[in-house]
């Protein structure tokens, strides 16, 4: 078991190294110049020189990367170029909001599609089963930004339920907080459920086949237990992979979600540094956030040894 | 004699009558009504989009380009000056129900072009990935590097440093998508690799471009073109989502996402501007999803009902 985790954070590592040589080749090798895109439209010849000298693009690009690497590597990871405050200062103030509603509302649309995916596959074909399957399609197709626009008319404008949109830090008011993401999540959380709610199902009406839960009914169990312990534990395996699938998704529907919310996180930094060419925010605010995803996904690989016990006597 | 029955076998495979690709989804839309509605929707906003030059052209359609801020954010109908309008203006003037028509061009241009390019591009790597263990290991990594970053995030930097131009949006969407196809064609690849007709075509002295072109290649056409699918309908909402957030097609190209855009900040009072042309992204997502949905039960058995 041991072994195990040890072989995947391994396993990890270069795919991290790889995610820095993708960032950073974007932004210096791409065609297109940073450095005149930054210098603006009416910059002349030496503006855009002194630009590319402070953003040091003048050095040999292994000497760039080697300084790119290192200030990563010790969490240094420069300056703003707009504004001139630290990004590593920058991306911190706006991990809350981002993770905050990343987690509830991964949370949200768990607590939906599990058990909508296992009741679906249980009684298939009835009418819940359709409209689990019609909601599941609708949920590929909606766009977030739709989604949110629709809910804040109808559940802050003409129901004044929820905020229409905003930000409360966790430390000044709890309640609050929680009161000013539900909405947004449950956006994030209904367009995310698609996809797990899909694949509990799916994997469900497997198991459901298999010999051991017919075994289990025969013994005269309960319906409730041989759904839960005997059948959704072997589904569960592929269902996990999906939700690590689906954190990429989460990711990039809270750029979205962010901005119609008017919310102050990561993805707001990015949109804002995107109109102002903040290539350094960008560079570093991308890196982070892809190494979240890895970690999250390298937890879930963990997660595995404790839900399927095969993997931890197969390593 | 058991060499003698797996001569027998290789020769049966061989003469087994193929249903054609064509039939067996030509069979399936008839069975699958969802996939029937799917795919008329799909015909019918491509024959609005194919037409919507020559509607502006003859005055059916008003010109989506033009601006005309004395008509500013009207309302769906009937203005108090008199002008009649079906989706009502945007912020700048121009013709909201103009602009859903003639933005599904752009959307399904971009969404084709993504999903073919995609497929080529993604199958390719994949199957030299599958088949060539030497350089397997290096692409994939490569390839989990790129799929590591969320893909509306690399979109949204590779278009920074492009620029906004349509060309563009489809690149930045192709190299977020084809990681992904690159890896269900290489798991193709690695089943079929091990399978008995590759082995005899290998005895016969088949060469590896053969085997390659002959007998791998054909074998993933199928869940290629369910990917690709599913791609067009991702594709088309990326798109939307990249104008959206300032960081797609230019601003003054009437598309679904631009007008969004533009008309976020109005959205409480003139939710039109904002609602009906999402409705549109919507239903030609939720169309393609339900045609390769069928697509996917009748080329790929295996996989029905999942993802």
């Amino acid at each position: 078991m041991q072994r195990y985790i040890i072989k995947r954070i391994l396993a990890a590592l270069p795919t991290m190294a790889i995610v820095g040589v993708v960032v950073f080749s974007i932004i210096h090798l791409a065609p297109g110049d940073p450095a005149a895109i930054m210098a603006g439209e009416d910059a002349d010849y030496e503006q855009v020189e002194a630009m590319r000298e402070a953003m040091g693009l003048l050095d040999p690009i292994p000497v760039q990367f080697w300084n790119f690497v290192s200030g990563v590597a010790v969490g240094d990871l420069g300056e703003s170029i707009f504004s001139g405050h630290k990004v590593s200062k920058l991306i911190m103030d706006r991990v809350e909001p981002t993770l905050s509603l990343a987690l509830i509302s991964l949370t949200i649309s768990i607590v939906i599609s599990i058990p909508a995916g296992v009741l679906a596959a249980w009684k298939m074909n009835s009418i819940f089963d359709r409209i689990v399957m019609i909601l599941a399609l609708t949920g590929y197709a909606v766009p977030y930004f739709a989604l949110g626009y629709v809910m804040i008319i109808l559940f802050a404008v003409k129901l004044p339920w929820f905020p229409a949109g905003g930000y409360v830090y966790m430390s000044e008011d709890f309640v609050q907080y929680i009161y000013h993401l539900l909405l947004p999540s449950f956006v994030l959380g209904f367009a995310g459920s698609a996809l797990i709610t899909r694949m509990t199902r799916a994997t469900m009406l497997e198991v459901l086949k298999e010999d051991y839960v017919r075994t289990a009914r025969a013994k005269g169990l309960g319906e409730t237990i041989v759904l839960i312990r005997h059948a959704f534990r072997n589904a569960a395996n592929p269902v996990i992979t999906v939700i690590g699938f689906s954190i990429a998704g989460f990711i990039s529907g809270v750029v979205i979600t962010e901005t119609v919310f008017a919310i102050p996180g990561m993805g707001r930094l990015i949109v804002e540094a995107i109109s102002q060419r903040d290539f350094q925010i960008i560079q570093s605010t991308i890196l982070i956030v892809a190494l979240i995803y890895v970690f999250v996904n390298l937890i879930i690989d963990v997660m595995y040894v404790f839900v399927d016990p095969r993997i931890r006597y197969d390593s | 004699m058991s060499t003698k029955s797996e001569a027998q076998d290789i020769q049966f495979q061989g003469l087994r009558p193929k249903i054609p690709m064509y039939r067996s989804m030509g069979n399936a839309l008839w069975r699958n009504p969802n996939m029937l509605i799917g795919l008329i929707i799909i015909v019918i906003v491509g024959i609005v989009a194919l037409f919507a030059p020559l509607m502006i052209k003859f005055g059916i359609l008003e010109d989506p380009f033009l601006y005309d801020p004395l008509n500013r954010l009207l309302p769906p109908g009937r203005s108090e000056a008199g002008k009649f309008t079906l989706f009502g203006t945007g912020p700048l003037g121009r013709d909201i129900f103009s602009i859903v028509v003639y933005g599904s061009r752009v959307s399904l241009f971009v969404g084709l072009s993504v999903a073919i390019i995609s497929a080529i591009t993604g199958s390719f790597i994949g199957i030299i990935a599958g088949y060539f263990p030497k350089v397997d290991d290096i692409i994939m990594r490569f390839m989990d590097g790129i799929m590591a970053i969320p893909g509306i995030l690399l979109a949204i930097v590779l278009m920074a440093v492009l620029g906004p131009r349509i060309e563009n949006v489809i690149f930045a969407l192709t190299v977020v998508d084809s990681p992904r196809t690159s890896r269900i064609v290489r798991s193709v690849v690695l089943t079929i690799k091990e399978s008995q007709y590759v082995d005899a075509a290998r005895a016969f002295g088949a060469t590896k471009t053969r085997i390659l072109a002959r007998h791998i290649a054909p074998n993933t056409f199928a869940p290629v073109i369910v990917q690709a699918t599913f791609l067009f309908a991702s594709a088309i909402l990326a798109e939307a989502s990249l104008s959206f957030l300032g960081a797609g097609v230019p601003p003054d190209i009437p598309t679904w996402g631009n007008i969004i855009g533009e008309g976020r900040i109005y959205f409480i009072t003139n939710s039109n501007i904002v609602i009906l042309p999402s409705i549109g992204l919507f239903l030609l997502a939720l169309a393609i999803n339900m045609f390769g949905d069928g697509l996917r039960d009748s080329l790929d058995p295996k996989l029905r009902g999942k993802m």
